[in-house]
């Protein structure tokens, strides 16, 4: 697959999701979360994007886009297929659905609630390979054998017949990471997966993520709200705001150079090298607030320190490339 | 369907896993039963149910074989039997163990063959509810939308049923209606309504956890995802509904037969009544030894199925076990 590095792996374009709100049976909802906004973004094969931004800004909503877990409002998500070309999956539906199942996963905030506390570790982690009818029994069991080794579970013949409330947090996150992983996946969107977890074991899984994802040749998106975390774990950053992207560029780049008021203040609010930051020290002006049928103004607006009346009067801003890919949305930079 | 594995990495280091595993998908099942029965048997309320059960069972084996022997027709048949030999109502005795009524029925004749039909009855009630309120509960609330509104609108129409007089209205205008004919109307009446809505909220709770997305995200189908991720969920409620079943058609079945309508067969309901009626309209007072067979007898019944339901529930949730 070396030869297609030139194309993304992942692409997207105008993303959308309104999720209607107060709507109901043959009644039409009136209102509209617009919980991703006209995004757009590549992920280049192999790589890794950060996602960041406060709580209720589409992080979540844009991750399960991609593996579509949500069918987006509108937009296209291309990814290669097997043959190295871009598809379009953004509306895809049956059997075609169950084939691109095999390219994406993905790996959730909560390692107590992604496991059904119903069924075996291994019924779990062999379930991808089951449901796609790959391989026999004997050769799921070595497979999944020997990646609960490759993520620490060892010896894996003590966990594979457990339960997953005998298994600690790390564990059962390390458990999900290897469900990720055992159809070898080219793309993995995980969703704050070690947010749940102890501090002191936080370094532990995400190290073993980006080792295995180098090993595999597997491209993800972290979605955090610690920017510390992305920063450890991304090669690029995506800063969101209320359902907008509002700056994306290289992790060096976005950390020396911020050029979004937004990120600025995100940056500035926080001492980078410590990893522990919480999500109040994000707070600029005002508080959060659900982008309910928003203004058509750009997003971040009623709480920019540089808003003016050319930003009152004009439509959300572009995503402008700086230079070197640096992607900006702002009139004022 | 076996395509060859991806080659991700190398599995010849896999170390050698437990052999109980290994085999066709049939052994597996197997498996998978007996430690679910181990796991059963370690509960002493479901052991008792289960013994109860058993009893009722042998109970209801037996008669047959009690009245072929030593239970003859002329004196023990529990409709038309009458011992000229002694008073009635008599109290427990050497020839009849539990008495007679004011009628000369053999009380312990009655008791075992009203038996077989609860269980009848029984039966077919609490799996008619089980299929009904799991099925509609759990499509409403997988599928959502049209679905769900549709389902919820027919169990609101079931809900406002009352399903003791619904019965009592069909008892007294089909009389003929066997044990099993009862209780499937019985659990019709009971799974689409209550039943349904309680299934329901629970498959709501369930659908929404996260273990059912990254089940999608495998690439399960729905069928693959209702099978295997919900339907375990719902075992302990549609357990506990199997149970409620069994104790209302059993106790339907016997308000029919308190407002006097005849069966065509024998039931405990049927042996409370006429403790009372025909002991007040024959002055001879409350023939306790009549009343608490029957009613100790309906009690246990719906009991013993109460007793194995909380065992289910250990078996649907794992967290419970002891190990
Ligand atoms: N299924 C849904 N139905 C309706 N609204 C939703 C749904 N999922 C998310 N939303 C809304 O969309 C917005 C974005 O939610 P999302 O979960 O993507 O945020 P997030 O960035 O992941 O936040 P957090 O950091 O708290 O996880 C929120 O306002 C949320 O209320
Ligand atoms: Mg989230």
């Amino acid at each position: 697959m070396s030869n297609n590095n030139d194309k993304p792996l992942l692409r997207v374009q105008g993303l959308k999701k309104y999720f209607p709100v107060g709507g109901g049976f043959l009644r039409q909802a009136r209102s509209f979360i617009h919980a991703v906004d006209d995004l757009e973004f590549d992920i280049p094969m192999g790589g890794s994007l950060g996602l960041v931004g406060e709580s209720g800004c589409g992080k979540t909503t844009t991750g399960k886009l991609l593996v579509r877990l949500h069918e987006p409002t509108d937009g296209q998500i291309f990814i290669q297929n097997e043959q190295g070309e871009l598809e379009d999956i953004a509306h895809r539906k049956g059997e075609s659905m169950k084939t691109f199942r095999r390219r994406v996963q993905m790996i959730f905030q909560d390692p107590y609630e992604s496991l059904n506390p119903r069924r075996t570790i291994y019924d779990t982690v062999a379930e991808p390979l089951v449901v796609q009818g790959i391989g026999t029994i004997v050769e799921r069991e070595e497979r999944v054998a020997a990646l609960l080794e490759r993520v620490g579970l060892t010896p894996a013949t003590s966990f594979m017949f457990r339960f997953p409330h005998e298994l600690s947090g790390g564990q059962r996150q390390r458990v999900a990471i290897a469900r990720a992983l055992i159809i070898d996946p080219v793309f993995i969107a995980a969703d704050e997966p070690t947010s749940m977890l102890d501090v002191s074991i936080r370094t532990g899984v995400m190290n073993l993520m980006m080792e295995l994802a180098g090993e595999m040749g597997v491209s993800y998106l972290y979605i955090t709200h610690d920017l510390a975390v992305a920063r450890y774990m991304c090669e690029r950053i995506a800063v969101m705001y209320l359902g907008k992207m509002v700056e994306r560029a290289s992790t060096e780049e976005l950390l020396a150079n911020p050029l979004h008021p937004y990120t600025r203040a995100l940056i500035s609010a926080v001492p980078v090298p410590d990893p522990r930051i919480s999500r109040q020290a994000i707070d600029i002006k005002g508080g959060v607030s659900a982008p309910i049928d928003p203004p058509p103004i750009c997003r971040f607006f009623a709480r920019c320190p540089l808003g003016d009346d050319f930003c009152e009067n004009n439509p959300h801003p572009p995503m402008e490339d700086k230079g070197g890919g640096h992607y900006v949305a702002c009139y004022k930079v | 369907m076996n395509n060859p594995i991806p080659e991700a990495f190398d599995i010849s280091q896999a170390p050698s896993t437990r052999e109980e595993k290994r085999g066709s998908r049939s052994s597996a099942v197997w498996h998978q039963f007996k430690r679910d029965w181990r796991v059963l048997m370690t509960n002493p309320v479901t052991i008792l149910g289960v013994v109860l059960i058993a009893i009722f069972g042998l109970m209801a084996i037996s008669y047959p074989l009690l009245r072929a022997t030593v239970l003859g027709a002329a004196f023990y048949d529990p409709i038309t039997g009458f011992d000229f030999a002694v008073l009635h109502p008599s109290p427990p005795g050497p020839g009849h163990l539990l008495g007679t009524d004011s009628l000369g029925h053999d009380v312990l004749s009655m008791l075992l063959a009203a038996t077989q039909p609860a269980f009848l009855i029984g039966l077919a009630a609490s799996l008619t509810t089980a299929v009904i309120s799991t099925l509609m509960g759990v499509t409403a609330a997988y599928f959502g939308g049209f679905v769900d509104n549709f389902l919820v609108h027919i169990a609101d129409a079931f809900l406002l049923l009352p399903a003791p007089i619904f019965m009592v209205i069909v008892g007294m205008r089909f009389q003929d209606l066997g044990p099993v004919q009862l209780g499937l109307i019985y659990g019709v009446i009971a799974g689409a309504g209550s039943a349904t809505i309680v299934m329901r909220s629970q498959a709501l709770l369930v659908v929404a956890r996260p273990f059912i997305e990254a089940a999608r995200i495998a690439g399960g189908s729905s069928w693959h995802i209702i099978r295997v991720h919900v339907l375990p969920h719902m075992l302990p409620l549609a357990a506990l509904y199997m149970m409620l079943s069994v104790t209302g058609a059993v106790v339907s079945d016997g308000f029919i037969s308190f407002f006097g309508f005849s069966r065509n067969y024998l039931n405990w309901g049927t042996m409370i009544y006429s403790s009372f009626v025909y002991s007040s309209s024959l002055g001879t007072g409350t023939e306790w030894h009549v009343l608490l067979p029957p009613s100790l007898a309906l009690s246990l019944f719906a009991a013993a199925f109460y007793f194995v339901s909380r065992g289910l529930h250990q078996l649907a949730d794992p967290r419970l076990r002891t190990r």
